[in-house]
C-alpha cells in the first residue's frame, strides 16, 4: 500500500540545512498496523507528514496504492489525501469553532457527501465512539480523552484506508491512551491501515510492526508483539 | 515615556501603520475643521460686527418672483443714514475696472491691483488702521485720490506715496495715492481691495453729468453698508427705509409696475446665509473633518486590539508584578500620547505643508490663514482628545483580560470589537467612494452640459484695454489661419450672467419684464458660437444702414412678451424698447435659442435675453471669440501666438472657453478634490485596518486553516470560511454606507439646477467595486495562509 524508496527531506534555512529523513526506504503493507518509534528529533513526525501528504519530500519517491504521489502539488495533494488518509493528532486539532459533530462532519463536507448520508454516518460514528451524548458540546467543554475520541471519529468517518497517528496518546492519561489504542487496534482489526509514530513501548505494542528511526534513517524494523 | 519609546519599534504593533494612519486623519481632519471655522469666522475683523448691515434690495416684476439683489443706487445708503438717526455710519462702494487691471508708476512701471471706488465714510463702517496718509474722511473726499492697501504698498513701496498712478488701459483714470491701509483678512466678504478711489472722483470719469453716487433709481451697481447704534434691531428702521424708497422713487416704480424694497442684512455669516451652497458645504466639510478624525483613531484602536494577542502575555507579566490598573492606562496613555502628539502631529503638519500648494489652490486662500491662534488652540484641543480616545479605549481593554487567561491563550474574546471597527470602516469607505463618483459625475455634467452654445471648441480673448486697430488686426489675422473655423466678438463674457435691462412700454412706461441684456455682438457671432437662429436672420452688417436699430431676442423673449404684452404671432418686426440703450426703437430681426448663463451653483440665467450688433471697434466690446475647427494645443498655441503678434498693448492670455465655463465651478472642484481626498485616505485606512484584521485573524485561525486543508478542504474552501465572514460585516457596513450617501447625495444636488441621475445602478456599482476591492485584498491574503504547509500551522500552535 505504502512504499517509500530513498526518501530524503531537508530543512534549509538562510543559516543553516538540517537532513530530518536521510534515505529512508520502507513499506507498508495493506491492512497492516506499523508504529514508528525513534528519540525526538529523528525524523519520525516529518516521514508522517511526507506520508500523509502533508509535506513534499526533498527527493526520493513515495508509492501510494502504487501511484507516485510524492512530488504532487498542493491541489492534486489534497485530492488524493481527501477520503483516503486519516489523521489523528497528539494534541487533538479540534476546531475551537465547531461543536463536535461539525468537527466530525468536516470531511464529509468537503468530500461533498449529501446533508443526511452525512447525518447518519456522523451519528454513527459518534455512537461508536461513544461520544453521542457530546455531539453539541464544544471541544473546550471535554477531556483530552473524550477530545481524542472526536479526533479519532473525524480520522475515521469517511472511510479512510489509512489512518496516520502522530503520537495519538502523547497528552492523554493512561486509562484515556488505553481506551484510544484499543479503538485503533479494532480499526487495523476492521481493515484500515494504521501508521502510528509514538514514543511509548506500551502503544508500540499494539503494532504489528515496528520501524526504528534514528538521525533519519531506519535503524531497525521489528515484528510487533 | 521611556516604555513607549522603547515599544515603539516592537514588532507586532503596528507602530508605524498607526502613526502614517494617525498622520493622515490628523492632517485632512484639522485641515478641513479648520476650514470650517475659517468660513465661519469670515467678516469677524469688524469690530462692531453684529451692529453691520448690508442694503439688500428686493424688487418683483409685474410678471414672476420677488429677487433678491445685493446692490443698489448709489444714493440708498447715505440715504438710510439721513432718515434714521440710529444709524451711525453708512457708506457704498462699486467697482471702476475689472479684477487685476495694469496700472502705471510715474516711473512707468506697472503693478496689477483692484481698484474700488467709496465714499469717505468707508472705514467708520470697516474699520482699518490708517498705516499712512491723512484723515480718509477727508482723503476720500477729494477727486482723484486713493489709498491703497498695506499689501500693495509692501509690493510698491512707500515711495508711491504722493505719486500718481495710471490705469493703464485707460489713463483717464488716474488718481495720487495719499496714504496706505491695513489690508483685509483673506476671511473678509469684501472684494479684493487694492487700491481705494475717493467717490467723487466717478462722476468726473463719467463725464461730469451724471452723479451716479447719489442716484436714486437704476445703476445699482453699489454695495451698500450700515453700521446701527448698539441695541438696534433693522426692524426697527424698515418704516422709515421703507418710507424714504416711497418718497423718492414711488411713483415711478408704480409706473413700471415693480415693486421695489430696502432692508437690512446681517454681516455676520453672510457668506453662509446667502448661500444654501456654502452652508451645505461647510456642513459637508465639517462632516468630513470629524469623519477623518474619527476613521483614524478607529483605525488606531482597530490595530491596537488587533496586536492585542501578543501584546496580552507582557501586560499580565506587568500586572503580576505589581501594576495596577491606573499603571495600564499610564503606560498605554503615555503610548498614544507618543504616537498622536510628538510623532503623528509633527507629520501632519508636514503633510500640510507638502501639499501647500494643492491646498492652497483648492481652499482659495492662504494656509496660513487658515490657522490664527483661535484656531491652533481648537486644533491642540481636538488633538488631545484624539490621544485620550487612542489611550483610554485601549488601556480599558488591556485592564480588563484577565492575567491568568492572557497566559493561557489570548485571542477569541475581542473579535466582536474589531469587527465593530471594521464595520465603522466599511460603511465610511462605502460612503465616501459613493459620494466621490456622485460629485465627480455632476462635476463632468455640469461642465459639459450644453449650455445653448459651443463652449467646448472655442477660445475667448479679452480685449480690456487693447487699441480697435488692433482688435480689429486680430480679427483680420485669426480669420485667415487655417486652424480657425470663425472669429466674432460681443460685450458679453458667456460663462458669467449678465446684465439686467427692461423691456418697456414706450407709451404707458410700463416695465414688462427684466431680461438678460448682452448688448453688442459682432457678425457671425451666431455661427461662431453654434447658437441657432430659428426664426429671422442674424445680424448682417453691410446689407442696410439698419442695423444699429436691429435687435436679435432668445426664444422665451418672444413666448414671454405673448403672454405679457399680448404680442400674436411671429417676434419678426415687432419693436421693443430696452432701458439703457437710448435709441428710438429697436427691431426684432431674428429670433435665436434661449441660452444657458452663468453657473449651476448660482442658478443660471433664466430671465430671456437680448443682443445688438456692434463692431469690433465699439466701446463696449470686451472680447473675441475665436472658434477652432479641432480643438488642440498647436491651434491654441497658434491662436496665442497671432495674438501676441497684433495685440501689443497688453499682454493677453487665450482662454478656452471650456476652461472658463469649468471655471464657474472651481468651487464645486474643490469639494469634490477634498472629497477625493478624504475619500482616497478612508478608504486607504480602511484597507490598512482590514489587513491588519485579516492578519490577526488568519493568525488565530492558523491551526484551523491547517486542520480544514489536512481533513479534505482546499483553497477555495479555505478562501470561501474568510470570505463568508467578511462579506456578513461588509455587505451590510456597505448598504448603510451606501444608503447615506444616497441620502446625503440629493440633499447636496438639491443646490443645483442641473443634476445627474441618482440611480441603483450608480450606488450599486460603487459599492460593488469597494465589495470587490476588500473581497480581493482579504483573497490575497487569506490564499497566502492557506498555501501555507498546514504541518508549519499545526507546528506553530
Amino acid at each position: 500500500m505504502i512504499k517509500i524508496e530513498n526518501l530524503v527531506k531537508k530543512f534549509t534555512t538562510t543559516e543553516v540545512e538540517t537532513i530530518a529523513l536521510n534515505n529512508v526506504s520502507l513499506e507498508v503493507a495493506d491492512k497492516e498496523f506499523v508504529a514508528i518509534m525513534g528519540p525526538s528529533g529523528c525524523g519520525k513526525s516529518t516521514l508522517l507528514n511526507i506520508m500523509g501528504l502533508l509535506d513534499n519530500p526533498t527527493s526520493g519517491d513515495y508509492y501510494l496504492n502504487e501511484q507516485e504521489v510524492g512530488h504532487l502539488r498542493e491541489k492534486d495533494r489534497t485530492k488524493v489525501r481527501k477520503g483516503n488518509i486519516g489523521f489523528v493528532f497528539q494534541s487533538f486539532n479540534l476546531i475551537d469553532e465547531l461543536n463536535v459533530y461539525e468537527n466530525v462532519e468536516l470531511p464529509l463536507t468537503y468530500l461533498g457527501v449529501p446533508a443526511d448520508e452525512r447525518k447518519r454516518k456522523v451519528n454513527e460514528i459518534l455512537k461508536r465512539m461513544a461520544i453521542s451524548h457530546r455531539a453539541k458540546h464544544y471541544p473546550q467543554q471535554l477531556s483530552g480523552g473524550q477530545q481524542q475520541r472526536v479526533a479519532i471519529a473525524r480520522a475515521v468517518v469517511c472511510e479512510p484506508k489509512i489512518i496516520l497517528a502522530d503520537e495519538p496518546t502523547g497528552n492523554l492519561d493512561s486509562k484515556n491512551g488505553l481506551e484510544v489504542m484499543q479503538l485503533l487496534t479494532e480499526l487495523n482489526k476492521e481493515g484500515t491501515t494504521i501508521v502510528m509514530v509514538t514514543h511509548s513501548q506500551r502503544d508500540a505494542g499494539f503494532a504489528t510492526r515496528v520501524i526504528n528511526l534514528f538521525d533519519g534513517q531506519v535503524v531497525s524494523t521489528a515484528e510487533g508483539l | 515615556m521611556k516604555q513607549a519609546i522603547n515599544s515603539l519599534f516592537r514588532k507586532g504593533q503596528a507602530n508605524v501603520v498607526k502613526i502614517i494612519c494617525l498622520s493622515i486623519g490628523l492632517a485632512l481632519g484639522l485641515l478641513m475643521i479648520a476650514e470650517v471655522i475659517f468660513e465661519r469666522s469670515y467678516d469677524n475683523y469688524i469690530p462692531r460686527l453684529d451692529d453691520t448691515y448690508r442694503v439688500t434690495a428686493t424688487y418683483q416684476m409685474q410678471e414672476g418672483d420677488p429677487k433678491e439683489f445685493n446692490q443698489t443706487s448709489g444714493a440708498h445708503a447715505p440715504g438710510i443714514k439721513n432718515v434714521c438717526p440710529e444709524v451711525e455710519a453708512a457708506t457704498r462702494f462699486t467697482w471702476l475696472t475689472g479684477d487685476d487691471g495694469t496700472f502705471l508708476t510715474e516711473d512707468n512701471l506697472t503693478f496689477k491691483g483692484n481698484i474700488i471706488m467709496t465714499d469717505s465714510s468707508f472705514f467708520d463702517v470697516f474699520p482699518r488702521k490708517i498705516i499712512f496718509g491723512e484723515d480718509p474722511h477727508k482723503g476720500l473726499n477729494e477727486v482723484y485720490q486713493a489709498y491703497i492697501s498695506s499689501k500693495l504698498l509692501e509690493t510698491l513701496g512707500t515711495d508711491i506715496i504722493g505719486k500718481t498712478v495710471k490705469y493703464k488701459a485707460n489713463e483717464a483714470i488716474h488718481c495720487q495715492i495719499v496714504g496706505a491701509f491695513e489690508a483685509f483678512p483673506e476671511n473678509t466678504h469684501l472684494p479684493q481691495m487694492d487700491i481705494l478711489l475717493s467717490l467723487p472722483t466717478y462722476k468726473l470719469l463719467q463725464g461730469g453729468n451724471f452723479d451716479s453716487a447719489n442716484n436714486w433709481l437704476g445703476n445699482d451697481r453699489y454695495r451698500s453698508y450700515v453700521r446701527l447704534a448698539p441695541g438696534v434691531k433693522p426692524e426697527a428702521l424698515q418704516a422709515r427705509i421703507d418710507q424714504m424708497v416711497e418718497d423718492h422713487i414711488g411713483e415711478d416704480l408704480r409706473q413700471a409696475k415693480v415693486d421695489y424694497r430696502l432692508s437690512l442684512k446681517p454681516i455676520r455669516n453672510l457668506i453662509l446665509t446667502e448661500s444654501d451652497y456654502n452652508r451645505v458645504m461647510n456642513y459637508v466639510f465639517l462632516a468630513f473633518g470629524i469623519i477623518m478624525l474619527a476613521v483614524s483613531i478607529l483605525n488606531y484602536i482597530l490595530l491596537v486590539v488587533s496586536s492585542m494577542v501578543n501584546r496580552a502575555k507582557s501586560i499580565a507579566t506587568y500586572r503580576c508584578y505589581g501594576a495596577s490598573g491606573k499603571d495600564i492606562y499610564k503606560m498605554i496613555l503615555s503610548e498614544s500620547f507618543l504616537h498622536v502628539v510628538c510623532i503623528s502631529l509633527p507629520i501632519a503638519i508636514l503633510i500640510m505643508l507638502g501639499l501647500q500648494d494643492f491646498i492652497q489652490e483648492n481652499i482659495a486662500h492662504s494656509l496660513k490663514s487658515l490657522f490664527p491662534a483661535s484656531t491652533i488652540i481648537i486644533c491642540a484641543v481636538i488633538t488631545l482628545a484624539v490621544t485620550m480616545i487612542c489611550g483610554l479605549m485601549p488601556g480599558y481593554l488591556y485592564t480588563k483580560i484577565p492575567v491568568t487567561y492572557a497566559y493561557r491563550r489570548y485571542s477569541e474574546n475581542k473579535r466582536h470589537w474589531k469587527l465593530g471597527l471594521l464595520f465603522a470602516q466599511f460603511l465610511l469607505a462605502a460612503f465616501f467612494v459613493n459620494m466621490l463618483v456622485v460629485l465627480g459625475l455632476q462635476y463632468s455634467k455640469m461642465t459639459n452640459y450644453n449650455l445653448g452654445f459651443d463652449y467646448q471648441n472655442t477660445l475667448a480673448i479679452s480685449l480690456r484695454g487693447i487699441p480697435d486697430n488692433e482688435a480689429e488686426r486680430a480679427v483680420q489675422e485669426l480669420k485667415r489661419d487655417p486652424r480657425v473655423a470663425g472669429v466674432s466678438w460681443a460685450y458679453q463674457s458667456l460663462e458669467n450672467s449678465a446684465s439686467g435691462d427692461n423691456v418697456v412700454n414706450r407709451e404707458t412706461n410700463e416695465h414688462y419684464m427684466n431680461i438678460a441684456d448682452l448688448f453688442e455682438v459682432g457678425e457671425d457671432f451666431f455661427e461662431v458660437m453654434d447658437i441657432p437662429v430659428i426664426e429671422g436672420k442674424s445680424f448682417t452688417p453691410g446689407l442696410n444702414d439698419s442695423i444699429q436699430t436691429e435687435i436679435m431676442v432668445s426664444r422665451s423673449f418672444v413666448e414671454r412678451m405673448r403672454e405679457i404684452a399680448g404680442w400674436e404671432g411671429s417676434g419678426i418686426g415687432k419693436e421693443v424698447f430696452i432701458t439703457s440703450h437710448d435709441k428710438a426703437s429697436t427691431t426684432i430681426v431674428g429670433v435665436y435659442e434661449d441660452l444657458k448663463l452663468g453657473s449651476f451653483v448660482d442658478g443660471t440665467d433664466h430671465r430671456p435675453s437680448v443682443m445688438y450688433y456692434g463692431s469690433v471697434g465699439h466701446s463696449f466690446i470686451q472680447r473675441l471669440y475665436v472658434r477652432l475647427h479641432d480643438f488642440n494645443e498647436e491651434s491654441v498655441n497658434q491662436v496665442q501666438q497671432i495674438v501676441n503678434q497684433t495685440m501689443t498693448s497688453e499682454q493677453v492670455t487665450v482662454m478656452p472657453m471650456r476652461m472658463l465655463v469649468g471655471n464657474n465651478y472651481e468651487g464645486f472642484k474643490h469639494v469634490r478634490n477634498a472629497v477625493l481626498l478624504a475619500g482616497l485616505s478612508i478608504f486607504i485606512i480602511a484597507m490598512i485596518g482590514l489587513i491588519a484584521y485579516l492578519m490577526d485573524e488568519v493568525n488565530r485561525r492558523r491551526s484551523e486553516i491547517a486542520i480544514r486543508k489536512i481533513v479534505g478542504a482546499t483553497v477555495v474552501d479555505v478562501q470561501s470560511i474568510f470570505q463568508r465572514d467578511l462579506s456578513l460585516i461588509a455587505l451590510p457596513a456597505m448598504l448603510i454606507g451606501l444608503l447615506l450617501a444616497w441620502y446625503v447625495s440629493q440633499q447636496v444636488l438639491q443646490l443645483f439646477e442641473v443634476k445627474i441621475a441618482l440611480t441603483a445602478w450608480l450606488f450599486g456599482g460603487c459599492t460593488v467595486v469597494v465589495l470587490c476591492m476588500v473581497l480581493l485584498v482579504s483573497g490575497y491574503l487569506v490564499w497566502q495562509a492557506s498555501r501555507a504547509n498546514p504541518t508549519d500551522n499545526l507546528r506553530t500552535e
